[in-house]
């Protein structure tokens, strides 16, 4: 990062750094602890020892990636209890995939493949941001990702190969359902506005969302192709110079489903209610809060 | 003047970070009797040549660190293969040919006392039941470091269920045919793994006291020289399963001695200390396939080493002897349990890998 100004957390930074570095652990922790709960939901109907031991090494890993982040912005001054009050009271919100539910086995493989595909593009361009220490977690997070990766593309590859005609079309209609979700995920298009991007111009966010997205978009499809399911052109197609043109989301909507919205939003804020008003007070006899 | 080893106050641990994105490196130590000077002599001694990001110097007194008796807890390569990127793959190419496993009875019961290995083989399904149902609080968020602990528990307790039926003869195959299609009025769970595990402290409470009969069982069989290439893996569970002990014993701690907590506490425990006789009580099977030992158990022994470990744990009245399990109880969460796990399981072809 020649000619970059970078910062530790004993550095001393501008307040505008700190605070976005504060946003972006405080965000990227409640996307984690938030997003397990789908995934976690299939942990007890996995349908063999393996799989079920995967699925809960997975589930853990995303705890793990919360407590990571977690931790960062404990360092940087938040009670880690604010990421789950935030959210409660309405402050924050988790991106629009974990707004949803999966139906089916068969949908999960697509949905997971998609979603942490486009999350490792993300936290390897997010690593060469500004802030070290969010930097290095992110780089030990992304090890980690690489094996969900590859669980996601195992239970595609299964059902593709012995589902039978309707799971192989669940699967495919999966990969439809979730392309336009996940392309939604990487945020709105630059428009003329990405320069004025605070997070931008200092460097905490070295990618536009655009770039992000033809760079998975690059990376995913193919695997999806060798996979057996088809790529409607009309969802995406490349061109000749190698750019992607996709189907374009409705923004609107997803930001009524960002806006708690989604089908599984209400039933994911009512669990992060349950947990914080049945467990704080086995926190306090542990004496990990006040 | 004779030589003397620095006294460990003296000795300081020495971490480097070369570059901004590299995690801060242990280099070696050094010795000062002034720990004012450690950092600057850690400069002197460690960072004569390259340009260093940081350098952290910590009193080795000060360190909690791991010995070589910690090793086989840290192996998660070996101990916990599905957790590696290439474990999907070289799974599937492993039991690519292997014969599809129905489910299959391999033991029969018998009369008499049970052996070891039947106490091995009953205690899986308990193990197998704990990591289930365990594994919805890893993100229950009591705490996050729980949480997380929470799912190593979990899914070690699934794992040494599924180790315990290898050695009991079965394959990979045959084990998931053994936890999935087995149907529930062939179960024989102890009264423990049947106990609503909705609340934290009953949660707590069951770990612990299955955490409790596998050491003790563990202990006991490691004491009755069993067959040499056993006694690494039979260290290894038990080794982890000390360590889940340990872990409920400082919720146990906190939770009976907080007012807030302790009544909804002491009531949990009575509940499920009173059905924890039944862990080592069986039933007695005949499995001629396995590895670990078939003699008779001495079920008084293993009952009191059982007994020693919640005594220095838990109140609450433990049988004085092993109790038998009941067969298919009236009320049991168990078919729910089951047929929910066997969801997507019953959608595919018998024999189909998943």
């Amino acid at each position: 990062m020649d000619g970059v100004t970078t910062y530790e957390l004993s550095d001393s930074m501008p307040a505008e750094v700190r605070a976005l570095a504060r946003r972006f652990t405080v965000v990227h922790a409640l996307n984690e602890f938030v997003g397990a709960l789908p995934y976690s939901e299939w942990v007890d109907r996995a349908p063999s020892h393996a799989r079920k031991q995967m699925l809960m090494a997975k589930v853990q890993d995303e705890v793990g990636h919360g407590h990571v982040t977690a931790r960062l912005a404990e360092d940087l001054g938040v009670a880690r209890e604010r990421v789950l009050l935030d959210y409660v009271e309405g402050k924050s919100k988790v991106h629009n995939i974990f707004h949803y539910d999966f139906a089916s086995w068969e949908e999960f493989g697509p949905g997971l493949l998609l979603q942490n595909s486009a999350a490792i593009v993300q936290f390897q361009s997010l690593m060469h941001g500004v802030y070290l220490p969010y930097g290095r977690a992110l780089r030990r997070i992304e090890r980690e990702e690489s094996f969900h990766y590859q669980h996601a593309q195992d239970m595609i590859h299964e059902v593709m190969l012995r589902g039978d005609a309707d799971q192989r079309r669940t699967a495919q209609r999966s990969f439809e359902t979730w392309l336009p979700r996940v392309l939604a995920y990487f945020g709105p298009r630059d428009g003329d506005t990405i320069g004025e991007n605070r997070a931008w111009q200092l460097g905490m966010k070295p990618d536009s969302n655009d770039v992000q997205r033809q760079r998975w978009l690059t990376r995913i499809i193919p695997v999806f192709v060798r996979l057996g399911i088809d790529v409607d052109p009309a969802l995406a197609r490349q061109d000749e110079s190698g750019t992607w043109t996709y189907a374009m989301p409705d923004w609107s909507q997803v930001r009524a489903v960002i806006n708690n919205g989604g089908p599984a939003s209400e039933k994911r804020l009512a669990w992060v209610r349950g947990v914080l008003d049945r467990n704080a007070r086995y926190r306090r006899a542990m004496g990990r809060t006040a | 003047m004779s030589p003397v080893a620095p006294a460990d106050g003296d000795i300081f641990e020495v971490f480097v970070q070369a570059g901004v994105s590299n995690a801060l490196t242990h280099v070696g130590s050094l010795v000062t009797g002034c720990p004012d000077e450690a950092w600057y002599l850690a400069k002197e001694t460690y960072c004569r040549r390259d340009d260093i990001a940081r350098l952290w110097v910590v009193r080795r007194g000060d360190m909690i660190v791991s010995g070589p008796e910690d090793l086989p807890a840290l192996t998660a390569r070996t101990r916990m293969p599905f957790r590696q990127a290439g474990y999907p793959v070289a799974r599937r190419r492993d039991r690519t040919g292997e014969p599809v496993a129905a489910p299959v009875e391999v033991g029969r019961p018998t009369s008499g006392p049970p052996s070891l290995t039947a106490l091995w083989f009953a205690l899986a399904d308990d193990l197998f039941l704990l990591g289930h149902r365990l594994s919805r609080h890893v993100v229950d968020y009591i705490d996050i470091e729980d949480s997380l602990a929470t799912g190593s528990i979990s899914q070690e307790a699934t794992a040494h269920a599924r180790r315990i039926v290898e050695q009991c003869g079965l394959t990979e195959a045959g084990a998931d045919a053994h936890f999935f299609d087995r149907p529930a009025h062939c179960w024989c769970p102890s009264g423990v793994s049947l106990c609503d595990l909705d609340s934290w402290p009953a949660t707590v409470v069951s770990g612990l006291v299955v955490a409790a009969a596998v050491v003790a069982l563990a202990e006991e069989t490691l004491a009755v020289d069993p067959d040499p290439e056993l006694v690494p893996e039979l260290t290894a569970i038990r080794t982890e399963q000390a360590m889940h002990l340990e872990h409920w014993r400082h919720w146990v701690a906190a939770l009976a001695a907080d007012e807030a907590t302790t009544a909804e506490f002491t009531t949990d425990c009575r509940d499920i200390v009173a059905c924890a006789g039944d862990l080592l009580g069986g039933p007695a099977m005949s499995l001629p396939g396995s590895r670990l030992p078939t003699d008779a158990a001495d079920l008084a022994s293993v009952h009191t080493r059982f007994a020693a470990l919640l005594k220095e744990s838990v109140t609450g009245e433990l049988t004085d002897r092993p109790t038998p399990r009941a067969a298919d109880p009236t009320n049991s969460p168990l078919p729910a349990v089951l047929r929910r796990a066997k969801v997507v399981r019953d959608r595919y072809r018998p024999g189909t890998f998943l």
